[in-house]
């Protein structure tokens, strides 16, 4: 049982005099599973790192109140003390291994602790069997898919049989099938009785698990809704800025915009290594000067297929054509812009206003360049951050500045990846807005996503990729 | 397959390296740097990696003779061109490969145990494993930054070198320093601590092939240092 | 003394990492003998990045000091004679003084420890000088003729083994100041230092 009793807390570098966590008072009983929810910033990342002790031991900050564990305050307790009851998994999975290979990972925490060689192992493989890990033990981490390192980052938890396991949006980089697994890791959990506390966007595969669905609003707890109370809320939720509990189905409306066959592809492939084939695509058409959504299972290549669209990588043999004349790689690099999912790697000037200005046409002059970059800012509405440091910027800005600034070296086809993982309610639609902008101002953006709510929200149409 | 000792493979790469880096090219000294090139040939073998190592071998082999009995008496300016790609080749090749080897076959806690069983103390433990897990990280990073330069059409040429340095550096710094936060944070929920005790599953250990390979290590340092090489003289 | 946390090992490690590895792409430049002199100069330059960047994270004594050992030992890794070691523990020694000196937060310090910190590339080129470097041109002239190794003895006396330092210290500094320049550009004002 965890019991938040009048909690309140604030990082050292939080420099307002408004706190991170405010009169938090909460009991969560064993074998529950709660889900955190609230627009980003809302403190619900916080509220996880309190329990696993990574606040304020690793974040610092100024806590008052008491945290029950068990009846035990653990506020001040240790973060490897607190790892031998509290299992911890994040969102990003290129920081949250110590070691190169799965195996290692899975023993990890169990090393830590001193744990008995062979009561490792005879754990391992318990772990292995319930959750299923049996294909990705003895590999390489680099080698594993967004879905399969999460999946070790839960087995190399529940290694240690947590009572408590917490999860800080696990499901931002995952697809769908990865969700699905995820899913069913969470409902073993939750049969074994484990108490689970999750911080999340997407709450569709979680409307069957959560005991109690928290929102949290600034700081503070605004609503908590149990089982029964979740069922009626679909309606309300969009008011407070929350993902759907379900998953609404594909229902786009056909728009007459744009063209049919924009771009076709005869030929599009590409392999990483000699033996497997990452991408195969032969005759397919896509329409332009509208928004389309591109859909497909895990492996279909729909990363793959972006990087070879806009040139990055060497496609040999390809032939597209693009309103029927020949497009080739180097015109389609010139052409097209990807927005990544990790969009902090594109943006490397010290300002807003530069990160656009760099791309422009050489022949401006230096006036004309900044008053272009500043119309075009005033556009997305982010003009007042013109003189900010992009890295200072929300996840949700740093999108829009990357968006900004391929508008800005006039590229006329706008590619994306996964752009709505790890985004809010809030975020997401004001993203709808913007491609649906640059579509009216006769760009075509092509995303790939699975996000179902985004995509009835603006594409006109969907390409499935096989 | 019995795996090589994490041990073992330190030693052999230290030895490549003097043998290839510092020693002679005369002499007995030309079937001593075959030797010491056909283990990285033979242990990549092993591992299957047949087109590496071929690939690895065949260049070694040409770079080097052609180094040893093509390049004499010609101008010097030419040679120390020519050295350039060659010498380069011949004496960083194997020690690469070998490093190259010893990083894709050992595991983190493999290499952690081994170094435990050496009392090499925790503080230096962990930070060598960490450098250890962070180049194939530092690969990613930079092929994503790469991408991102290629994509925005920022080319190198033309352009002032500082500020390509900042272009590259400054992505991949942040990024880095976001990684030690994170990587920091979760090894401590996993319970790492700096002095705690630790066990290791890892299964390591000295095997008749690790004797031969350990043997073959001492025989290439003895020639090295009575026959005319570097060290100790 | 502080004890070192989790955090701070894993920070060595990772900035270590960094720093050799620009180091080691530019090292592969100095084979040519008379590029040396730039190589070292870009090699501090470029190293001295990743060490500024770190030392914004190091607030106790001691890390530095690990830094250089890791970066001894992966010397000796590389086959050079043992006293790198010693070279790299005392580099990492010496800029841990300055940057105590410094509070460890003083940050037009920075350049000086950048500089020191190249100290340990001296280890490097260990086998070109002093008793090392007889026998190491005697084995090259057998090997690629007398007139290649003129070049060599004449580009480095042992006097030559200082000045080969003090580049490697200068093009530190120097890297130090481009790399403070980049502190005040993007991080701070990322907020991402104090």
């Amino acid at each position: 049982m965890i019991t938040f009793s009048n909690i309140n807390f604030q990082y050292k570098n939080n420099k307002t005099d408004k706190g991170n966590l405010i009169d938090i008072n909460l009991t969560i009983e064993e074998g529950e599973l709660i889900v955190l929810t609230g627009e980003s910033g809302c403190g619900k990342t916080t509220f996880t790192r309190l329990i696993n002790g990574l606040a304020p031991n690793y974040y610092p900050g100024t806590v008052t109140g008491e945290l029950l564990l068990d009846g035990e305050n653990i506020i001040g307790k240790s973060v490897a003390e607190l790892g031998k009851s509290v299992g911890s998994v994040f969102q990003n999975p290129r920081s949250q291994f110590f070691n190169v290979d799965t195996d290692s990972e899975l023993a990890f925490a169990a090393e830590n602790i001193a744990m008995d060689p062979s009561e490792i192992i005879r754990r391992m493989d318990i772990v292995t069997e319930e959750l299923d890990l049996k294909e990705l033990r003895g590999r390489s981490i680099f080698e594993l898919s967004g879905g399969e390192k999460q999946r070790i980052a839960c087995g190399s938890v529940a290694v240690m049989f947590p009572k408590v396991i917490v999860l800080d949006e696990p499901s931002s980089n995952l697809d769908a099938e990865s969700i699905e697994k995820l899913k069913c890791v969470l409902g073993k959990w939750k049969q074994q009785g484990k108490t689970i506390i999750i911080a999340e966007h997407r709450l569709f595969f979680l409307k069957d698990l959560a005991d109690r669905l928290i929102v949290m609003k600034g700081g503070r707890i605004a609503n908590v809704f149990n089982r029964e109370e979740m069922n009626d809320l679909s309606s309300s939720l969009k008011e407070m800025g929350i993902r759907p509990l379900e998953e609404p189905g594909l229902c786009i409306k056909r728009s007459d915009d744009g063209i049919r066959d924009f771009i076709r592809i005869n030929r599009l492939k590409y392999s990483y290594d000699r033996k497997t084939q990452a991408l195969s695509v032969e005759d397919m058409l896509l329409p332009g000067k509208q928004v389309v959504a591109i859909v497909g299972n895990n492996g279909a290549g729909k990363s793959t297929f972006l990087k070879c669209m806009c040139g990055i990588y060497k496609t040999k043999k390809d032939s597209l054509t693009q309103n029927g004349k020949r497009w080739k790689r180097k015109q389609r690099s010139k052409d097209c812009y990807l927005v990544f999912q990790d969009v902090n790697h594109q943006l490397f000037t010290e300002s807003v206003l530069d990160e656009l200005i760099i791309g422009m046409d050489g022949s401006l002059s230096e006036e004309e360049k900044k008053k272009k970059a500043l119309e075009i800012l005033e556009r997305f509405g982010i003009k007042n951050l013109a003189g900010n440091h992009p890295m200072a910027l929300s996840g949700g800005q740093k999108q829009r500045v990357a968006i900004a600034s391929s508008v800005a070296a006039g590229r006329d086809i706008i590619l994306m990846d996964e752009p709505t993982s790890g985004m809010d309610e809030l975020n997401m639609m004001r993203l709808s807005q913007e491609l649906k902008r640059l579509k009216k101002a006769g760009k075509t953006v092509y995303v790939v996503t699975h996000d179902y709510e985004f995509i009835n929200e603006c594409c006109d149409s969907v390409i499935k990729l096989d | 397959m019995r795996k090589i000792d994490p041990r073992t493979k330190l030693l052999l790469l230290v030895v490549i390296n003097v043998v290839m880096m510092t020693g002679k090219i005369t002499g007995i000294f030309v079937p001593v740097r075959i030797v010491f090139a056909l283990i990285p040939f033979f242990l990549m073998m092993r591992e299957t990696w047949f087109r590496g190592s071929f690939i690895y071998f065949g260049l070694y082999l040409y770079v080097f003779l052609l180094e040893r009995f093509t390049l004499q008496d010609i101008h010097p300016v030419l040679l120390i061109i020519l050295l350039f790609t060659t010498g380069l080749l011949s004496r960083f090749l194997a020690g690469v490969m070998m490093a190259y080897y010893l990083m894709k076959t050992t595991t983190v806690s493999e290499f952690v145990t081994s170094m435990e069983r050496m009392y090499v103390p925790k503080v230096i433990v962990i930070p060598f494993a960490v450098m250890f897990r962070f180049f194939p990280t530092l690969k990613e990073e930079w092929q994503d930054v790469k991408n991102a330069m290629k994509m925005r059409g920022i080319g190198l040429a033309g352009r002032n070198p500082l500020d390509v340095l900042e272009y590259v550096m400054v992505p991949i710094l942040m990024s880095v320093s976001k990684i030690a936060d994170e990587l920091s944070a979760a090894s401590m929920t996993k319970c790492l601590s700096v002095d705690g005790r630790r066990t290791h599953i890892a299964k390591i250990g000295f095997s008749f092939l690790d004797i031969i390979l350990a043997l073959c290590s001492a025989a290439g340092l003895f020639a090295h240092v009575f026959l005319g090489g570097v060290i100790g003289t | 003394m502080k004890k070192f946390e989790v955090k701070d090992l894993i920070n060595i490690g990772i900035y270590t990492a960094l720093h050799f590895l620009c180091i080691f792409l530019v090292a592969m430049l100095g084979f040519i003998p008379q590029a040396f002199i730039f190589a070292g100069i870009i090699e501090g330059f470029l190293g001295a990045i990743p060490v500024m960047i770190f030392l914004t994270k190091v607030k106790k004594f001691g890390m530095i000091t690990i830094m250089g050992v890791l970066l001894g030992l992966i010397t000796l890794l590389m086959g050079r004679p043992w006293p790198c070691v010693v070279i790299g523990l005392a580099a990492g020694l010496i800029t841990d003084l300055i940057w105590m000196k410094a509070d460890f937060s003083k940050i037009k310090f920075g350049p000086v420890c950048c500089g020191t910190m190249m100290l340990w590339s001296a280890g490097m080129g260990l086998p070109l000088f002093f008793g090392y470097r007889d026998s190491y041109l005697a084995n090259l002239e057998e090997g690629y003729g007398k007139e290649y190794v003129e070049v060599i003895r004449s580009l480095t006396p042992d006097w030559m083994f200082i000045g080969m330092i003090v580049i490697a210290v200068v093009g530190g500094f120097l890297g130090g100041l481009f790399a403070k320049r980049i502190l005040r550009k993007h991080f701070a004002k990322a907020n991402l230092v104090e």
